[in-house]
């Protein structure tokens, strides 16, 4: 319908190729006649030779191909036009589906979609000219609508209408898209060749780096258990670390998986003190359980074995003689 | 002085009910004025000389104060019932609880002899008997084992499979002469080997040998008893530490050295007094001889007892005979004594320290028995040496460097321990306890009431991973010092 009313409004300007042959003034007609050997793609004046071409272009002018075509950003507003009529179409069809306009519950259970648009740098090269803060929240409020429609005809099955939708939507999503969903959230670790895990545990200012590996059970029954092996910087668990406590905090999460003979742990612990050397060893231990054993995961956060223990040392303030600790106080 | 488990105990119940009697007496509340006026309580010191008419009453005392230094091997005895049961409430009356009523738990272990000691019992606990004439009972023990048994209620340890290859090791050497047969027992700190040597006087004792069984070899260089220069021998002497031996000697082995003799006269006494001097003829028995020595309470006579009665077990060959030592490391050491000139003494010029380097290195050696050492590695005051560590390559921690020196004297007391050569073998005692036996320790412990968890078998496995098997840590900081509730 837009591109109609624009021809028709365009031939008004224009008149018909006749008119617009005999009403031309020559300089006008040389000035237009520039014009559209440019646009035709020719780069040299127009010569005698080319008079009968002139004259078919006269008689077979057509009008541009888009109506935005004398505005300064033809694509920018052809794509925004093409946004509207994807919008208006997909409302109608929601419409006629009856899926439109949704009730408010309805509304509150259809699933999120977190939609990651292209930045303003991208869609300049989308849309060839320089995108303001204006022309982008112009362009992200019809994306954003038009993504709203997508997520009712997904979740309500209408499944052509959803991909015809999303094939348009899909066009200004950025190619970050993956990464910025997936910022913040756990990386899941994979286990290499061996059946082997790496995990990093921290705690205060202590790393643990952590590889487990299933033991392998020998075939005679010459060992009648299994037993988990835990070296600490290539030296046995109860050399590195002397104290009853620490060992028990090590130990934790594989007794709480119940697990205790079936991995053998190596690691290596860095920076710190005994304290946190050992709960960020039982932390990485802690992660590399879930990455062997991923059904344990939901115990394990509810155990607070994969939390990171956020608590640090509290910096020292002024006027106070520790973080909190304050000066004697004088009456006088 | 305690002599068997029953009367202690009955004693022991017996003593606490009649201690708290007296103890509530003394609960008196004073007031200070009473306090004050209250004559002074007299304390027997010995400032400037015992005084007149007091010499009976300080010999008691000093005897009962030589009693209660005995190396008894501490018997567990119970608490009086009253002590042991819940409070009474309104509700109910005092009540003891179940695991306390008597004889509800005690430990059934299998004795620990010889016949018991197999390939098929490794990884079973065995109990030791209570005999008076126990080396553990007369000797002593190391530090560690000592305070162990104390809370244990019988002393008991588990069969190895090298308590198998040591008995082997002393069967082979039953019938040849001591310098075939010197072992050194090493391995890291905690893995057992003191735990071995005592299982492995243990199994001398039963088998008939003669036991010589020094535990804490540290006491003999650490200044604790007293030392006097000898100038025929040019070596400090040391009477009360060989009067103890001497004393240890006789009761462990009465019955096989009533049965031994003196091959040449000998004469009992020191240099004080010659009129006092015995005699003892040829063919005269050695528990004679040592009771002889054991009378004289001045301690003159004790090193040249001890040093004819070795000669004499170094010659015969009727019985084999057994030395252990303990801590062996530390008589590679320099001693805490001081000479004259305030310059420690050597070990190998103390006379004690000095006759055990040379049953060692083999330069005196029995006719027939064995010669077992164990190192100890957890002492930081007396660490292994560089002799020792490079002569049973032992391997070290951290590089050495060669330019570090090292005796000679001790290289050569050393060298003769030297396996290539002849010497000293080096008897690894295995890092790690297998789990079958950290299974048997642990259920010894579990029946002996000392889990505060009911969830054993995660205990077990937690606490044999967390100790990576080492016996020492398995137990101390492992089952007894976990507090984890049921």
């Amino acid at each position: 319908m837009l591109r109609r009313q624009a021809v028709f409004s365009l031939r008004r300007c224009y008149g018909t190729t006749a008119s617009l042959r005999q009403a031309a003034p020559s300089s006008q007609a040389s000035r237009l006649d520039d014009l559209r050997a440019g646009i035709l793609g020719r780069t040299q004046q127009p010569t005698a030779n080319t008079e009968d071409a002139d004259d078919d272009v006269r008689k077979f002018k057509l009008p541009p191909s888009s109506p935005s075509f004398y505005t300064a950003r033809p694509v920018f507003y052809d794509q925004v036009a093409q946004l509207e009529r994807a919008i208006a179409t997909a409302n109608n069809a929601l419409r006629r589906a009856q899926l439109l306009p949704l009730p408010a519950f309805a509304r509150a259970s259809l699933p999120p979609i977190h939609p990651v648009w292209q930045t303003k740098e991208e869609m300049t090269q989308h849309f060839q000219t320089k995108m303001t803060l204006a022309r982008y929240r112009k362009v992200t409020k019809l994306l954003n609508e038009l993504n709203d429609y997508h997520r009712i005809a997904n979740t309500a099955g209408v499944n052509d209408l959803a991909n015809k939708i999303y094939s348009i939507v899909s066009l200004f999503e950025s190619s970050k898209k993956d990464a910025f969903l997936a910022r913040g959230k756990r990386k899941p670790v994979v286990l290499d060749v061996y059946g082997r895990s790496y995990t990093v545990g921290k705690r205060k200012t202590s790393s643990a780096r952590v590889w487990m590996i299933p033991v392998q059970q020998q075939e005679s029954s010459s060992a009648p258990l299994p037993m988990t092996t835990i070296l600490v910087n290539n030296i046995p668990l109860n050399e590195f670390f002397p104290l009853p406590a620490d060992r028990e905090r090590i130990t934790r999460p594989l007794k709480v998986a119940g697990i205790l003979g079936k991995y053998n742990v190596f690691s290596i612990v860095r920076g710190g003190g005994t304290t946190g050397q050992s709960g960020a060893l039982a932390h990485g231990i802690a992660k590399g359980v879930v990455a062997h054993e991923p059904e344990l995961e939901t115990l394990f956060r509810r155990a607070k074995l994969t939390r990171r223990d956020p608590r640090m040392v509290e910096r020292k303030k002024t006027g106070l003689a520790k973080a909190r600790k304050r000066y004697t106080w004088v009456k006088r | 002085m305690s002599s068997s488990i029953l009367s202690a105990a009955t004693s022991g119940a017996a003593s606490c009910s009649q201690r708290s009697l007296v103890a509530s007496r003394l609960l008196v509340h004073q007031t200070r004025g009473a306090a004050q006026k209250a004559p002074a309580v007299k304390v027997a010191q010995s400032i400037g000389g015992v005084k007149k008419g007091q010499k009976d009453k300080w010999e008691r005392k000093i005897g009962r104060e030589y009693t209660h230094r005995q190396h008894d091997i501490p018997v567990f005895t119970r608490m009086s019932e009253d002590k042991l049961k819940l409070p009474k409430t309104d509700k109910s009356p005092a009540v003891l609880p179940e695991q306390f009523q008597p004889m509800s738990t005690s430990l059934n272990l299998p004795l620990f002899e010889p016949k018991a000691i197999t390939r098929k019992n490794v990884g079973t606990a065995a109990g030791f008997d209570l005999t008076p004439t126990n080396p553990a009972k007369v000797f002593g023990l190391p530090k560690k084992m000592f305070l162990e048994f104390r809370i244990l209620s019988t002393p008991c340890s588990v069969i190895r499979d090298v308590t198998v290859e040591t008995k082997n090791k002393l069967e082979k050497a039953k019938d040849s002469s001591s310098k075939d047969s010197r072992i050194v027992l090493t391995g890291r700190a905690g893995c057992g080997k003191s735990f071995l040597l005592h299982q492995a006087v243990q199994y001398a004792k039963s088998e008939g040998w003669i036991v010589l069984y020094i535990p804490r070899a540290k006491t003999l260089i650490n200044s604790t008893t007293t030392y006097t220069y000898d100038l025929r021998t040019q070596t400090y002497l040391q009477p009360q530490a060989s009067y103890r031996i001497v004393e240890k000697l006789l009761t462990v082995n009465s019955d096989a050295l009533s049965t031994l003799t003196l091959s040449a006269p000998f004469t009992l006494g020191g240099d004080q007094d010659k009129s006092k001097l015995q005699v003892f003829k040829e063919g005269t028995k050695l528990s004679e001889v040592a009771q002889a020595c054991v009378k004289d309470k001045s301690y003159q006579s004790a090193c040249g007892t001890l040093e004819v009665l070795m000669r004499e077990l170094e010659g015969q060959t009727k019985f084999p005979v057994l030395m252990a030592i303990d801590d062996f490391q530390s008589l590679f050491h320099d001693t805490a004594y001081r000479d004259p000139f305030f310059r420690p003494i050597k070990s190998h010029h103390l006379s004690l320290p000095r006759l055990i380097l040379e049953y060692a290195s083999g330069k005196r050696n029995f006719a027939k028995g064995a010669f077992l050492s164990a190192l100890t590695a957890s002492d930081t005051q007396y660490a292994i040496p560089l002799e020792l560590q490079d002569t049973l390559e032992l391997g070290h921690r951290h590089p050495v460097s060669p330019y570090v020196q090292r005796s000679e004297t001790l290289l050569q007391y050393a060298s003769g321990l030297d396996a290539k050569a002849g010497g000293l073998q080096n008897l690894k005692v295995p890092e790690k306890f297998s789990v079958e036996e950290a299974q048997a320790l642990f259920e010894v412990w579990k029946d002996d009431l000392a889990l505060t968890n009911s969830r054993h078998d995660e205990t077990f496995m937690a606490k044999y991973v967390e100790s990576d098997g080492n016996p020492r840590d398995f137990v101390w900081k492992g089952v007894l010092a976990s507090y984890a509730p049921s």
